[in-house]
């Protein structure tokens, strides 16, 4: 239904402009017929009452005021309703079809009034002496409008039919080519960069779309080897200068003529360069994520190993804080992924948890299994994250706290999301309270989605 | 310390610095080293010299290092080759390995780290993947995380097992922390030294107290390295 809902939209419309169009043709058609009915019946009713007044008259002879008896009514005019009024207004003459005198005070030629609850048409006519009201039920013409009314139910949904049928179909003929065009894109980036959506002959509305999105495309691709060049580039770059920088440093400190003073100026800037290389390494690492590049390598091992490892760590790193650690995992988590990937991940979550976390603090991790996701929550008692920060903690050299103090780059939590996605998964922050802070890791169990997370194929540099 | 053998290496490292500080340090390690900077220089040289082991960069100009290491070993080459690569990522070392390197590095490494590695392939011999692993009087059962010395029974942790997992497979072969740190925590970088250090003090408190032979020594600006009884 989703898939189709432009289509049915469309259709939905056509029948709704169509119903509209047909009611109003069908209803001024029956206003302008009515009218038609009423005039031809306003002329009959002249005629009869040409035809009265003169067998009245040749009946009352002189004397204007004698009574009319049925006898001079005319035959044709029996179903007629009749009143003849003398020169004072007294009748003179009413039609049995009439029990009462109702059709005085007329004064148009013509106008149309409910008498007895039906709808009648009275002609009011005048000779010197005598005024004549005929009148005529307008039963036949309503009967008309009824059969017109019966025809709209008949000829309505046959219209209707037609109306979805032909939209339903221009529906179908609009949208083929973006459905192709959408299969096409969503095959170019899931697979291929270097493919395009083929062009169709005209330069229509479509053909332009397909343009446009084609040059979209050559860009894209562009850039993404751009990135991906510049990765393997980089690592290169930045990696041998660091190199050269760590083997100098190194053979200086192995110099036994080097003072202790110097010693240690030597030493910090040793240290320095592996603090370098630690961020070139995280960074090459989202670069590699960020090109779909990140190669995982999927093999079977068991989640709950890892996590003993890690909260071993913790429970070492945190004995001087004085920390309580809670878990709540199941016996065994066997698990196909890249082990080392995901190490990486949880370790950064536990680290996190014990690095933010205050003096007596507990940290609670537990793993849930629903299917093939698992979800491992890690929770401390760090200050919290405020909300208008807890938007950015992922954020790349992003410092929650915003305090250069704490030990790390701001690039732990980007990377550990990276690999958590690459991983069919998520990375998310659960709760930021005051004092308590936790993050969720959801895992895809089987390595499916691993296996999706090809490298886009780049020309060798 | 143990006396290493005097090894002749080619090192085929393109940024000329680092060959030299790579060449001095293997020479003042007592190895004779021979550097070249060009990978199609590089693979006359190492087929028709007798070498020992190859130090060999991935990145060099003309031919590059896994081409190389393909060539070499098609032609039937059987030096040692230590592979050093910019790149960190998983399918470079397995590229590495598989294509017939005995070891990687990436850079920047740790010089001792790279010394440690050379030494170690010099006398390197096929590791038994077995799951029960000895030194000395010392046997690790990997698989129920349980270590026995002569009548004692000790039950490891996780991290424990896996480290002293790594060390006993080699004996007397000495590790660096980062390496320890990339085999067992594996990751390379941003490794805390601190918890090593706590790792092996439990391991030495469980295994080594009240015994005369302590199994884990420490090599000094080094690491760790567990007491080889067959080369003592």
């Amino acid at each position: 239904m989703k898939h189709y809902s432009l289509r049915w939209k469309l259709v939905t419309w056509a029948a709704f402009f169509g119903f509209s169009a047909s009611v109003i043709c069908l209803w001024t058609t029956w206003i302008l017929v009515r009218a038609q009915e009423v005039q031809a019946l306003d002329r009959r009713l002249t005629t009869d009452a040409r035809e009265l007044f003169r067998d009245i008259e040749n009946f009352q002879g002189i004397n204007k005021r004698r009574d009319v008896t049925e006898r001079f009514v005319p035959l044709a005019l029996r179903d007629r309703l009749v009143e003849v009024r003398g020169p004072e207004g007294d009748i003179l003459y009413m039609s049995p079809n009439l029990s009462e005198p109702v059709l005085t005070d007329g004064t148009e030629t013509f106008h149309t009034r409910q008498i007895g609850g039906r709808d009648v048409r009275i002609g009011v006519f005048r000779d010197q002496e005598l005024t004549l009201h005929v009148g005529a039920e307008l039963k036949e013409i309503e009967q008309l409008g009824w059969e017109i009314a019966r025809s709209l139910v008949i000829v309505i949904p046959i219209v209707l039919l037609l109306i979805a049928a032909g939209s339903w179909w221009l529906g179908s003929v609009a949208l083929t080519p973006i459905e192709s065009i959408r299969r096409a894109a969503e095959r170019i980036t899931a697979e291929r960069l270097d493919e395009r959506i083929p062009s169709r002959g005209p330069a229509d509305e479509i053909g332009r779309l397909i343009n446009v999105l084609n040059a979209t495309f050559e860009r894209l691709q562009g850039s993404f080897e751009q990135a991906a060049r510049f990765s393997a580039d980089a690592s290169h770059q930045l990696k041998t200068p660091i190199a050269v920088l760590r083997a100098g440093i190194e053979e200086i400190l192995a110099q036994p003529g080097l003072s202790s003073e110097h010693r240690e100026s030597v030493a910090d800037l040793l240290q320095q360069t592996r603090r370098l290389n630690s961020v070139a390494e995280n960074l090459l690492l989202l670069s590699r994520a960020d090109t779909g590049r990140l190669a995982l390598r999927a093999t079977e091992f068991d989640l709950r190993k890892l996590l003993d490892g890690s909260l071993e760590d913790a429970r070492i790193l945190g004995v001087g804080n004085d920390l309580q650690i809670e878990t709540n995992i199941p016996e065994t988590l066997p698990m196909n992924g890249d082990q080392e990937m995901i190490s990486l991940t949880v370790q950064n979550l536990v680290e996190n948890a014990v690095k933010y976390n205050r003096h007596g603090g507990k940290i609670v991790v537990s793993v849930e299994k629903h299917n093939h996701v698992v979800q491992i929550c890690v929770g401390n008692n760090g200050p919290g994250i405020p909300s208008e920060r807890a938007a950015h903690v992922f954020e790349r050299f992003y410092r929650a706290r915003g305090d250069e103090q704490t030990r790390g780059h701001g690039l732990g939590l980007s990377i550990a999301r990276e690999l958590a996605r690459a991983h069919g998964g998520d990375l998310t922050l659960a709760r930021a309270q005051s004092d308590w802070t936790e993050f969720c890791l959801r895992l895809s169990a089987s390595s499916i989605h691993v296996q999706t997370q090809k490298p886009p194929t780049l020309p060798q540099e | 310390m143990v006396r290493f053998e005097s090894v002749r290496i080619l090192v085929i490292e393109d940024e000329v610095k680092l060959a030299a500080h790579l060449s001095r340090a293997l020479e003042t390690e007592g190895h004779e080293a021979r550097v070249v900077h060009d990978g199609k220089v590089a693979l006359v040289e190492a087929r028709e010299g007798t070498y020992d082991l190859l130090v060999l960069d991935v990145e060099l100009p003309r031919m590059d290092g896994f081409e190389i290491l393909k060539q070499l070993r098609s032609a039937g080459v059987t030096s040692r080759i230590l592979m050093l690569t910019a790149r960190s990522e998983n399918p470079d070392k397995i590229a590495g390995l598989t294509g017939g390197a005995d070891d990687y590095l990436t850079k920047p490494f740790a010089m001792n780290e790279l010394l440690a590695r050379v030494n170690a392939l010099g006398r390197r011999f096929a590791v038994p993947a077995s799951s029960i692993l000895r030194a000395g009087d010392v046997t690790l059962n990997v698989e129920k995380r349980e270590v026995r010395r002569g009548e004692r029974c000790i039950e490891l942790s996780e991290r424990e097992c896996a480290l002293l997992k790594v060390l006993m497979r080699e004996p007397g072969r000495a590790f660096s922390r980062m390496e320890l740190s990339e085999r067992v925590w594996e990751r390379a970088h941003e490794y805390d030294t601190k918890l090593i250090e706590i790792y092996i003090g439990r391991l030495r408190k469980k295994i080594d107290e009240g015994s005369s032979q302590p199994l884990i020594k420490t090599v000094r600006h080094l690491g760790y390295a567990v007491r080889d009884d067959s080369s003592a």
